[in-house]
């Protein structure tokens, strides 16, 4: 059973087009905003170490913080669902939606209801769902897919979304973002104060007091949350923390490496529906509490990814993300956290190639804000998909054969020599410019040096053994 | 799913898992850096950065002010009580400005149309219970008075801030706030809403105010 | 230093430079002696066992670590490698990889850490020794250099700096920056041939990037990197000079 290998033909695809240009533009200029400004109350490493701790002992005591904050959250006021998988979710967030028929949804930026495919379920149930936030708003009216974790357009240019809101929106055209981000203010305005239902994410839940924050830059985040009589706030599993003092480490930690901010614009803590006497916010909020796989990560060997923050920004500083684009995952988590991730939330075999989409540059594990060691992670990925469904398998002969000549030195000595009856039958100093079989994946772009006439072991022997 | 096997599977889950460092322990307190500080200058800064517009007290003449600039005389606020201001709405209604209500009518299919009502609110005031030097950040809350689409729906925040309530960053507060959760709502506000969302390039005002005015009380 | 007791070091010379390169492996000999040490050369030792590692074959690399750390541990003094990436594979991966055993795991510690990257030894030799001559003489013309640091001996080991200087030590070389100096080349071991275009279009952007700051002279510490750096540039029909940094050393010596 032959295993397409899904990546690289996507790969190949999206670097056919325009979009990577355009990713690789912004990657690097995320990566040029990112700061910690060293007049900072809040040290860096230090920072960065604290935040790590607690995520990691969060996972460590996951089963109990959830009770907590789900007690928290009923304390509150709330209510609390639990939804094994992406089915179950959708069911009980359109159960919540659908008391009412042809609910106006408003939605702020949200990973995980990408994961759930939330909106197409809700529209089948006949209800109208508007992203607000700018970039998945436009993912939205392109009915395209966001490529980044925190940037949905990277991939899109101004003048792509110009003549998108043109079409669209029925405006004259324009590619200034000033007035793209004006015809869009005008245009959710009205969504925002009359919609029936507020759906947003969870940056983190905070077990301790019930709470659930969200960030965001623009305010969408914010009036999703407190202008809608029902907010429904979808969290994965895992994206808790213990106490507020302990959120708010991860989210200066989170805005910093996100966009090199110090906090984002918007850091929203919601507590449960609106108290008596508020003059406004929610009169009922639910938090839908979903695993989907997370589970099932959580006890493999890479259980430290779930301390991911979602920053985006070993997204930003890969190699191989800047050159292909979000798209070419296949996955809603792209990069390199995606790489990790993906191929655990879903059928372990379908995104079983994603973990050598890289090159182990370690570039994501410098910048991680967790300190998340994701090259050994994606490495311990790579060696469950040779065991479940090998994308290459016809490397599998030649690395058995390195390994048994390896370890045996005077096997060894006989492949260098073989190698270098290989290398005589070109001239001295040539380079191969073709190699058979899969070897030509080298050859199509770069020569290969022939092996040299006399190997360094042989020199060695013949003059300084014994000296 | 019943929460009683949903955070079973958790916990075989958490059993198997194999994150490094385990026993894992919580870092426990941070230690706040209690040196004498004059944070206010320090906020300024961090706020004029963001863009934020910084005054100096005279919140009636900074609000008229930027009422007259906008050409509006509506406006959405906190109640008085909340306001560290004294007799700040009543200057401002015998001036002609006009507050709209932020109180909900106690029919829930009157809350869109009421709503909708905000639309015509060019500014909104506000006070900040805590104020961030390192980040230039406000934070706002819910409660009986304290309407939270006042500071987030009007085109200028104008927001009064006591100098004695500027900390050092957020996680200073946050190890000495007490019960966070006991409010509906914090609203940790760094500056006006932007967003980089195409092509990077920073726009202001996108769905929260395009511009917050700080107007610092003593 | 040198003037006193000479210094045994051993030579992992690394599998690439063993068959491809032997020329480097003899420069890596003469810098290390004319630093006073005297260089031994286990023989049996083949390969780290990397390359299955990445690759996620961790039977074969843990079978051919196991061989080579046999070798290693049987040796005395000091271990240099001129890589990056090998010496990192066997100070951070190796004691993982061994970890199953008690008695492995003390074995790949005791090798770990005995191991220093080529660059680090040497740049850390002559600061202890404060004194390499400057060349004197007729300078050739100024060419222009730059030095790639390699991933593995950036992030893993923490090295740039001491390449950079050696490179710097050179006569006749001037060392520019490039733009993403610290990006991957796009190499990656088995990545190269798993995924071709990827990889060419990640080494592109590397070599748009040398050729704009018009490099002459690509120096690096990691055969690998530079194999598919120099089998890229041969396609540009570029002549940009690719070198170890231990034949840099050599041939501004040897005005060769």
């Amino acid at each position: 059973m032959g295993q397409p290998v899904t990546f690289r033909r996507r790969a190949v695809g999206e670097m056919g087009t325009p979009k990577p240009a355009a990713v690789g533009r912004a990657a690097r200029r995320f990566m040029g905003k990112r700061q910690w400004a060293i007049d900072d109350f809040t040290p860096m490493e230090e920072t960065r170490d604290r935040a790590r701790m607690i995520r990691l002992h969060t996972l460590a005591n996951l089963h109990r913080y959830l009770g907590q904050f789900a007690d928290s959250v009923e304390r509150n006021g709330g209510t609390v669902l639990w939804a094994a998988d992406a089915a179950e979710a959708n069911r009980l967030i359109s159960e919540v939606v659908g008391r009412k028929e042809g609910s106006l949804v408003i939605k702020s930026k949200s990973m995980v209801t990408e994961e759930l495919d939330l909106n197409a379920h809700l529209q089948g149930d006949g209800h109208t769902v508007v992203e607000t936030d700018l970039g998945e708003f436009i993912v939205q009216l392109a009915e395209d897919h966001p490529s980044h974790i925190i940037a949905p357009v990277m991939h899109l240019t101004r003048q792509d979304i110009g003549a998108l809101f043109h079409e669209r929106l029925e405006i004259p055209y324009t590619d200034d973002p000033e007035e793209l981000n004006a015809v869009a203010r005008r245009h959710l305005r009205r969504f925002f104060l009359s919609a029936d239902v507020g759906i947003s994410g969870v940056n983190t839940g905070i077990a301790e007091t019930g709470s659930i924050i969200t960030v965001t830059n623009e305010g969408n985040g914010w009036l999703t949350t407190a202008a809608p009589r029902t907010h429904i706030a979808v969290m994965g599993m895992e994206r808790l923390v213990p106490t507020f003092e302990d959120a708010a480490t991860i989210v200066e930690v989170l805005a910093r490496s996100a966009t090199g901010q110090r906090l984002s614009v918007y850091t929203n803590v919601v507590s449960g529906p609106r108290r008596p006497g508020d003059p406004d916010g929610p009169d009922e909020f639910v938090v839908v509490i979903v695993d989907n796989g997370r589970s099932r990560v959580l006890s493999t060997d890479a259980s430290e990814i779930l301390a991911c923050i979602r920053c985006g920004a070993c997204l930003n500083v890969c190699p191989v993300f800047r050159e292909v684009g979000g798209h070419a995952y296949g996955q809603v988590y792209p990069g390199p956290v995606g790489s990790v991730l993906a191929p655990g939330l879903a059928d372990f075999t379908e995104a079983a190639d994603l973990p050598f989409a890289s090159s182990l540059c370690g570039a994501c594990r410098e910048v991680c804000p967790v300190r998340i060691d994701i090259p050994k992670l994606l490495v311990h990925q790579r060696v469950r998909a040779i065991r479940e469904n090998d994308p290459f398998r016809w490397l599998g002969p030649g690395l058995k054969l390195y390994g048994q000549a390896a370890k045996r030195p005077r096997v060894w000595k006989s492949l260098l020599a073989a190698g270098r009856v290989a290398g005589r039958m070109k001239g001295r100093d040539e380079w191969f410019h073709r190699l058979p079989f899969h070897a030509k994946g080298w050859t199509q772009s770069r020569d290969f040096p022939a092996p040299a006439r006399q190997s360094f072991r042989q020199w060695w022997k013949e003059n300084r053994d014994g000296t | 799913m019943e929460r009683s096997r949903f955070l079973g599977t958790v916990e075989e889950a958490v059993g198997a898992a194999t994150l490094p460092g385990l026993p894992a322990p919580h870092p426990g307190r941070a230690v706040p850096d209690l040196a004498e500080v004059d944070l206010t200058p320090h906020f300024i800064e961090a706020f004029e950065l963001l863009d934020g517009v910084v005054h100096w007290g005279a919140a009636l003449e900074v609000i008229t002010g930027i009422m007259t600039e906008r050409g509006t005389e509506e406006f959405l606020s906190w109640d008085q009580e909340h306001l560290p201001a004294d007799g700040l709405l009543s200057a401002l209604a015998e001036r002609g400005y006009r507050r709209i209500s932020t109180t909900l009518p106690a029919d829930p299919e009157g809350r869109v149309p009421h709503q909708m009502g905000y639309m015509d609110a060019r500014v909104g005031i506000s006070a900040a219970v805590a104020a961030f030097a390192e980040s230039g950040s406000v934070v706002v809350t819910s409660g009986p008075g304290r309407s939270r689409l006042a500071s987030v729906i009007p085109a200028v925040h104008v927001v009064l801030v006591p100098t004695d309530r500027i900390f050092r960053s957020l996680s200073h507060w946050a190890a000495q706030v007490e019960s966070p959760g006991r409010l509906a709502n914090l609203m940790v506000i760094s500056g006006p809403s932007r967003t980089g969302d195409i092509e990077l390039t920073l726009t202001r005002g996108v769905h929260g105010p395009g511009e917050i005015h700080a107007v610092l009380l003593q | 230093m040198s003037q006193s007791m000479p210094e045994t070091v051993q030579l992992f010379v690394t599998c690439i430079i063993d068959a491809v390169f032997p020329q480097v492996g003899r420069d890596v000999v003469e810098e290390l002696e004319r630093n006073g040490a005297e260089v031994e050369f286990p023989a049996d030792q083949t390969c780290c066992g990397q390359p299955a590692y990445n690759a996620g074959h961790h039977r074969e690399s843990t079978e051919v670590l196991m061989h080579n750390l046999e070798v290693l541990d049987r040796t005395d003094g000091t271990i240099v490698i001129p890589s990056g990436s090998c010496a990192d594979f066997l100070i951070h991966h190796g004691p993982r990889l061994a970890s199953g055993d008690p008695e492995t795991a003390a074995m790949a510690e005791r090798v770990a850490e005995r191991i220093r990257e080529f660059t680090s030894y040497v740049a850390g030799q002559r600061e202890q020794a404060s004194a390499e001559e400057t060349e004197t003489g007729d300078r050739p013309p100024a060419r222009r250099a730059f030095y790639h640091p390699s991933c593995h001996a950036l992030r893993g080991l923490g090295l740039r700096r001491e390449g950079e200087s050696l490179l710097d030590s050179v006569p006749g070389v001037e060392r520019v920056e490039i733009e993403g100096a610290e990006e991957c080349c796009g190499f990656g071991g088995l990545f190269a041939v798993e995924m071709p275009e990827v990889s060419t279009e990640i080494m592109n952007t590397k070599l748009d990037r040398l050729e704009e700051a018009g490099v002459e002279m690509l120096a690096g510490a990691d055969a690998a990197c530079l194999i598919h750096l120099e089998g890229g540039l041969r396609r540009r029909e570029n002549p940009m000079q690719v070198v170890h940094i231990a034949s840099a050393i050599a041939a501004g010596r040897q005005g060769r």
